[in-house]
């Protein structure tokens, strides 16, 4: 039986008793840490359906009944192993697609026949990130490295200790960015399609619509995107590039759970009243709450194609307030926009979020 | 659906890329080589489902795209051919109408071929073809009916694959060709508005993604479809929904994009908006928290009411503080378009305009919270202030109230709301004028309005206006025939009224309408018992206690009849089982000792009353119950004093100066008892008719010089006012004993004779009936002895309260007539003391006959 201070809720599920107890019962008080950011978003989230949440609790990976330290850690090993790092070939079975386009999240699959296919999203993602992502993957950087050979580059492992520090790979990194957005439009597109190529994964792309980014994105300096976007982890000095394409390219959209934000604490579930996800705004000056979605990453013709010809560095005054108050922001935000009955219910039955 | 199934469908889509192979799409779009879908789903839907699984990096839908649009551009051909032929045939005068099966011998391949189609990301290759289809179709439209399943997937296709706003007229022709203005959109209109709608929003814009002016264009063409359709305001609302769900962006986005449009739009467009984006209203955000507080229903009622400029939820929903519902009034006003209330005016309205314009400039915005806190805290201080009696400085709360309500601009609606709540607590503590002050007030701020008009009427009726209450409660009845309170009002004042059949009919009438109803019930008990009908309103009444067994009042109702009906110690146990289990409820407590009081045990009364008075300081009915134990225990002057305190107290009340003038004519001081109950100008009321009787009675007890006279003046008034034989029966002794004091001893036996053929005599009537045969001579004294022979027996059956008095009165008659002697010694004295018995009892049988004590206190 639960015994504290705050009602045992799951996916907006109230129970009697549940294993995840200790780790979901997070206490009401503030500042709290990532984890229990974490936590209470699992909580609330409505949007995890029935099926999936059977699914989730039967997974090897959530086994016992841990604390809230051993189920983040839970929450992050699941991201790895069932978002991010899926296979994807030719011939994958169903099975091996990210839990993002199972059967059991089918219910925030949005309906494709009531979707203009000419709207354009945008997707933000760091360089660094994803190369680093990419030398974690032996048969990844094999597959960049002929790029690599290709553009006339040197390839970066002989010069590097095996397997290669981490001092090392940032070094590369930082050069091979600086060298890419140096040349402009034509190699960070190529980039672009070979880094969706060689990767050995089909991580799910978080889009905003973007027509409604573009004010942030015309401006030189990203620091207002990363924040518009919901995007707090990216740090200063690294370098961040997009895309902004149709959403016919795009394949089914989904609208993001807490499974899908892994462990990131930036994220806020969207209320009932939305087909989609509301970003929440890290910028104490902004009004505006985008809309958010997720998808399969864009093949490699497509991300070659869409991507945006100019590559920008986070400078020194990227700062991110990691306070609670872009959440009480959004949330007061929430209750402005999303007011019908289910909303304002749903609102209430959180209040301490 | 597994999986499995799912990868079978994509190994031959798969197959179909890998091969170019466009017979094998047609087959599988036909339902061969893939397994069967189920759950409903149309192959078109199936195959996509199973292309999601595909490899991305493979570009197989394109590959697909440009087979499918070859698979459309193999249908176009035959059906232009076709078609060509039916006209060839018709132009030779062969062949007449169109068989859509020559044409589409394969519909529902076609369908699923535009279904399918539909899926695609927009391509100009596919476009095309399904462009000359539907070229090709619109041609020979003469013989082609687009109607149905297929014309709905086409659309779609075409939509989503449009290139160019070359197909904008199409699609606002959409919005043509519908019933009637006024009559609903049939099913196939409102599907065909969708398709037209969907069409006009994925056309793509040059300048943008799409152009908010081609979109107001479809909602301009849509007002007019629209116009006066009952429908209009819920496909506005999907219309919007479409709108949104095919442009996905947040609420700040559309609520710009569109103000400048607002001014061309129809109200129900208008509602629509507001009710997806709140923010379009241009509330500040104090008023935005309070509207976003409120339920999705409130929202939507405040909003269709305000567009036809009604704003009863608004204003009388009492959702927020009067400045905050004044400022969303003027912001909706606005909004609509519409002006300000139209409310009649009255004397009062234009004072406090005058006194709101005066004070515009100093108005204040306060908070709802404050704003109402203030408000219940002069109702708690009036509360305490009318407790200690200090009346004055009660008023002067309410007007400070108001001149501050005033000075904010209050709207004038919650400023009547003001005077109508101190109203309501004035009346509770009875204090009548002061009441109807206030709701004369609240009338003339605000006309027409079922709770304050009820009110008023409630007042009148306790200050014994019944006439105008009637007025009142019947045009509230009819402004709100659903009115439970105002009809149960009215059918009250017909029973103080004494016209008991019409309340009758009319708590009846009440009851069928709620028969959950409880008040209506006890109210058909209640004159059921005061026509006398006990046996019903006991039945009544023990009905609802079974149905409502919390309902003190039928309990009391119950334990009432009972009492009536001289069932005293049953009566007495049921109130003793009341008290016990509602400690707390004074009129069971007061019942309880009338019914002790009745029993004639007065000590046990007096203490029951003495408790409730120190308990209850302020009820009128232990207070004058207590007076009247005091009385029969002789104690007089106590008796007084508690009536001259309560009468100063509750000057409206009848019942007191008539338990005063009765107490006072008992001391002799009957000047003053015929002061106290002045002569009633129509005999109406029940209060009216223990009036008259009762100065009957004093005019009979003095004996005065035209005292006779008067006396047979005013029983013979109240037997001429009389509805039923029973009530006649009261004033016909009344004659009876007149006509034996005045010794006019013939018209007192013919009297006996018409009270003897009107009812079975009671025992009050009896011992007239003795009287009058013992004074009419020898020829009648067998009669007489006979008659107090059959008294003696039948004496044990009297009722309790009165058995004693009957009994002495019995006594003092045969005393008189010395009817237990074998020959007559009259006895002057003691017919005197038989007299002034009779009169006593004839009083007390009276208020007894017609007490129902408990229930009728209640209404005063």
């Amino acid at each position: 039986m639960s015994t504290g201070a705050l009602p045992m809720y799951l996916f907006d599920r109230c129970h009697a008793s549940h294993r995840w107890d200790r780790a979901l019962q997070v206490g009401a008080a503030p500042p709290l840490l990532d984890p229990q950011l974490v936590a209470r978003n699992w909580r609330m989230d409505h949007r995890v359906a029935d099926a999936r949440e059977t699914s989730l609790l039967e997974n090897d990976i959530f086994s016992g009944t841990p604390d809230l330290e051993i189920w983040a850690s839970q929450v992050n090993r699941f991201y790895e192993k069932q978002i991010q790092l899926r296979s994807f070939t030719s011939d994958a079975p169903a099975s091996l697609m990210p839990d993002t386009v199972a059967v059991h999240n089918r219910n925030n699959r949005l309906d494709h026949y009531q979707l203009v296919q000419h709207d354009q999203l945008f997707h933000l993602a760091s360089f660094n990130r994803l190369l680093n992502g990419l030398m974690s993957d032996r048969f990844g950087m094999h597959r960049f490295r002929g790029f690599l050979l290709e553009m006339g580059w040197d390839d970066p492992m002989l010069e590097m200790s095996s397997p290669p520090k981490i001092s090392e790979k940032t070094k590369w990194i930082e050069e091979m960015a600086e060298k890419v957005a140096a040349e402009g439009a034509e190699t960070i597109k190529k980039v672009a399609g070979a880094l969706m190529k060689a990767f050995p994964m089909r991580i799910p792309w978080w889009a905003a619509f973007a027509e409604e980014a573009v004010p942030w994105i015309d401006h030189e300096d990203w620091s207002g995107l990363c924040k518009a976007l919901g995007i707090g982890h990216f740090l200063q000095g690294e370098w961040l590039m997009a895309w902004e394409y149709p959403v016919s390219v795009a394949g089914p959209l989904y609208r993001p759970t807490v499974v899908e934000a892994g462990k990131d604490p930036f994220h806020f579930p969207s209320p009932p009243g939305s087909p989609v996800g509301v970003v929440m705004n890290l910028d104490e000056h902004q009004e505006v709450a985008l809309r958010e979605v997720v998808h399969l990453a864009l093949t490699p013709v497509h991300a070659h194609k869409y991507c945006l010809t100019k590559m920008v560095q986070l400078g020194e005054s990227h700062v991110v307030d990691r306070s609670m108050l872009p959440r009480q922001r959004h949330k007061r935000r929430l209750a402005e926009e999303f007011v019908h009955d289910p909303d304002r219910e749903w609102l209430a039955r959180h209040d301490m979020h | 659906m597994a999986d499995r199934i799912l990868e079978q469908v994509r190994d031959v889509l798969l197959r179909v890329v890998e091969a170019g192979d466009a017979g094998l799409l047609r087959a599988a779009l036909s339902g061969q080589h893939v397994p069967t879908p189920g759950d409903g789903l149309d192959y078109g839907d199936f195959l996509h489902m199973g292309l999601e699984l595909a490899p991305a990096h493979l570009d197989i839908q394109e590959r697909l795209t440009h087979l499918a649009a070859g698979l459309i551009q193999e249908r176009t051909v035959p059906m232009r051919a076709c078609l060509g032929r039916f006209m060839s045939l018709e132009q030779q005068g062969e062949h007449y109408g169109m068989d859509s099966k020559e044409l589409f011998p394969d519909s529902m391949y076609l369908y699923n071929l535009f279904l399918f189609c539909g899926q695609f990301p927009r391509s100009g290759e596919m476009f095309q073809a399904l462009w000359e289809f539907h070229q090709t179709g619109m041609e020979w439209g003469k013989w082609v009916m687009w109607r149905g399943p297929l014309q709905r997937v086409l659309d779609r296709a075409l939509a989503v694959h449009q290139i160019d706003a070359r197909l904008e007229p199409y699609w606002l022709r959409h919005f043509d060709h519908a019933q009637p203005s006024g009559m609903p959109l049939s099913e196939m209109d409102q599907d065909r508005m969708i398709n037209g709608w969907m069409g006009l929003l994925w056309i793509p814009s040059e300048e943008g993604l799409f152009s908010l002016e081609r979109i107001n264009r479809g909602f301009s063409r849509l007002s007019s479809l629209l116009a006066n359709r009952p429908e209009a305001d819920r496909l506005f609302y999907r219309l919007l929904n479409m709108m949104q769900k095919a442009y996905i962006r947040s609420h700040t986005y559309w609520v710009q994009q569109w103000s400048p449009y607002l001014s061309e739009w129809p109200n129900e467009l208008k509602v629509a908006a507001a009710l997806h984006w709140t923010p379009i209203l241009g509330l500040d955000e104090d008023l935005r928290i309070v509207w976003n507080g409120w339920t999705t229903a409130v929202r939507r009622a405040i909003l269709l009411e305000a567009r036809e400029n009604h704003w009863f939820t608004l204003l009388f929903g009492h959702l927020a503080s009067p400045t905050e519902i004044l400022r969303i009034k003027k912001e909706l006003s606005r909004f609509f378009k519409v002006e300000s209330l139209h409310a009649p005016v009255s004397q009062g309205t234009v004072r406090h305009q005058e006194k709101k314009i005066d004070h515009e400039h100093t108005k204040k915005h306060i908070k709802v919270s404050d704003a109402l806190n203030r408000v219940q805290k002069v109702m708690d201080s009036l509360r305490i202030e009318l407790k200690k009696r200090h009346f004055q400085k009660a008023r002067q709360f309410v007007e400070d109230l108001v001149r501050q309500q005033e000075h904010e601009g209050t709207p004038l609606e919650h400023i009547a709301k003001t005077y109508s709540n101190a109203a309501t607590i004035a009346r509770q503590f009875s204090c009548f004028d002061w009441a109807l002050e206030l709701y004369e007030q609240a009338q003339g701020l605000l006309v027409n309005d079922p709770f304050v008009d009820t009110g008023l009427a409630e007042v009148l009726h306790s200050l014994n206006r019944h006439e105008e209450a009637l007025k009142y409660y019947q045009e509230t009845v009819r402004l709100w025939p659903t009115d439970v309170v105002a009809r149960s009002g009215l059918a009250n004042v017909l029973h103080s009224l004494n016209r008991l059949e019409e309340a009758l009919e009319y708590y009846r009438e009440t009851m069928t309408l709620w028969p959950e109803d409880v008040v209506a019930r006890n109210g058909v008990a209640d004159v059921l018992h005061s026509l006398n009908r006990h046996e019903e309103a006991l039945e009544y009444y023990r009905e609802t206690v079974t149905l409502w067994p919390e309902d003190v009042f039928a309990r009391c109702g119950v334990a009432d009849v009972l009492h009536s009906l001289n069932r005293l110690e049953e009566a007495l146990e049921y109130y003793r089982e009341t008290v016990t289990l509602w400690p707390e409820n004074v009129v069971a407590r007061n019942g309880l000792a009338d019914v002790l009081h009745s029993l004639h045990r007065l000590e046990e009364a007096l203490e029951y009353y003495r408790e409730t008075v120190r308990l209850w300081p302020e009820d009128v009915v232990a207070r004058t119950g207590l007076a009247e134990v005091l009385r029969d225990l002789g104690h007089f002057d106590q008796a007084e004093t508690i009536l001259r305190e309560n009468l100063q107290r509750w000057p409206h009340n009848r019942v007191i100066p008539h338990a005063l003038a009765n107490l006072l004519r008992r001391r002799g001081a009957y000047e003053e008892g015929l002061k106290l109950v002045p002569e009633p100008q129509k005999v109406v009321t029940l209060h009216d008719q223990y009036d008259l009787h009762l100065r009957g009675m004093i005019f009979l007890e003095r004996w005065a010089e035209g005292d006779g006279n008067e006396a047979a003046r005013h029983f013979q008034k109240g037997l001429d006012s009389a509805p039923s034989k029973q009530q006649k029966a009261i004033w016909l002794k009344g004659l009876i004993l007149t006509a034996l004091k005045d010794q006019r001893y013939q018209d007192a036996t013919q009297l006996s004779e018409q009270l003897q053929s009107m009812e079975t005599l009671d025992a009050t009537g009896q011992l007239l009936l003795l009287h009058s045969l013992a004074r009419a001579g020898a020829e009648h004294r067998e009669a007489a002895r006979q008659t107090a022979e059959e008294l003696k027996i039948s004496a044990t059956t009297w009722q309790e309260t009165l058995q004693r008095a009957l009994a002495a009165t019995l006594a003092a008659i045969i005393q008189a007539f010395s009817l237990n002697q074998p020959y007559l010694l009259y006895d002057l004295e003691a017919e005197k003391q038989a007299l002034a018995l009779e009169i006593e009892i004839s009083i007390r049988f009276l208020l007894l006959l017609s007490s129902r004590r408990v229930v009728a206190y209640l209404r005063y």
